[in-house]
């Protein structure tokens, strides 16, 4: 589709779809988003997190199970990493920073009080390759 | 939890500059961004961004972002969710731009995305209920969370209601039709009315009703 003028309407969020702009994921492997369930609402309770969605990305054999909760207004993640060997480290990505996380034995890895907005994960193996999860909003 | 600055950093301040203008003077008021302008079509841009051009990158936002805040805006988010979403569509376009099979329908990819992530968005928020803690600890256990029946506000009303309804029923010219109502209300004792009396007025209010609606 040809746009010959440009809009000059609504730009709100300028700075922050520019700075989205970063080329060094095109060499990396790209786990997509195969499954998601959110719960059924339920009120909030003083026992703990309340699990918010569960997702599933996949990318060859290397699968990554992904639970977001919510407590008081922050977010936590909590993973599992199947099918990567052992001493891979998980980077938690935000625009603009990172959360590194070593992977535990059992695969299982997590991070807790993020500020809720985008998401994406980032698994590197200890040969260095690295593979990169889609954007979600925590 | 100490932030660790670094890898994920897309340097913010070099976009900033990269802020283009090639608009006629005076044309966007001052302190806000000016938009770049472009003949080329959404597929050479695509092209050109793919290997790194800002410029190219640039044009793409300032072509669509109207849009995506268009779409955005129509699902009625809270302004920090509206801003997530907006700001995930376009880190979902960087990371899918070297894949896109169809640049040139770029604008209905955007379009699918914005709507596929404010949708989610919306059912993540409509997860959570927040809740007044002190409610919640005068709860008793297994009670219903809807339940609001000693809310002042709610016991207000109902005296409200209370109070109009007696006024309605001291409008009433029959005294029979007075004495129905406060039967109808809990407030008489069967003996005290008829039930002839009490189907005449149950006819009237069926035909109030009707003629109300």
């Amino acid at each position: 589709m040809n746009h010959r003028v440009a809009h000059t309407g609504d730009l709100r969020g300028r700075a922050s779809a520019l700075a989205a702009f970063d080329r060094s994921d095109d060499r990396r492997g790209q786990a997509r988003l195969t499954a998601e369930r959110c719960p059924d609402p339920e009120p909030v309770r003083a026992h703990g997190p309340d699990l918010l969605t569960h997702m599933r990305f996949d990318h060859d054999s290397l699968s990554i199970d992904l639970w977001v909760r919510d407590r008081g207004g922050t977010r936590s993640l909590s993973g599992l990493v199947v099918g990567e060997p052992a001493g891979s480290r998980v980077q938690v990505r935000r625009p603009g920073h990172a959360y590194d996380r070593r992977v535990a034995l059992d695969g299982s890895f997590g991070v807790v009080e993020l500020a809720p907005g985008p998401v994406s994960l980032v698994v590197r193996s200890r040969d260095e390759t690295s593979v990169v999860t889609d954007w979600f909003t925590v | 939890m100490p932030d660790q600055p670094g890898e994920g950093n897309h340097g913010t301040n070099e976009s900033q500059k990269t802020i283009l203008s090639t608009t006629v003077e005076g044309e966007t008021p001052p302190g806000l961004p000016i938009p770049a302008r472009t003949d080329e079509d959404d597929a050479a841009l695509v092209a050109r961004a793919r290997k790194g051009d800002a410029r190219a990158w640039e044009a793409i936002v300032d072509r669509h972002l109207p849009m995506v805040n268009a779409i955005a805006t129509s699902y009625r988010l809270g302004s920090p969710d509206r801003e997530d979403a907006v700001q995930t569509v376009w880190l979902t376009l960087n990371q899918h731009l070297p894949h896109l099979h169809s640049p040139h329908h770029l604008r209905h990819w955007l379009r699918r995305v914005t709507r596929s992530l404010c949708g989610r968005q919306r059912r993540q928020i409509r997860h959570l209920q927040p809740v007044d803690p002190q409610v919640l600890a005068a709860r008793a256990p297994g009670e219903e969370a809807s339940s609001h029946e000693h809310d002042p506000e709610t016991l207000y009303l109902r005296k409200e209601l209370h109070e109009a309804l007696h006024r309605a029923v001291g409008g009433l010219t029959d005294p029979a039709d007075r004495r129905a109502a406060r039967y109808y209300l809990g407030q008489a004792p069967a003996h005290e009315t008829t039930p002839v009396e009490r189907r005449r007025l149950k006819r009237r209010l069926h035909r109030l009703l009707r003629e109300h609606r």
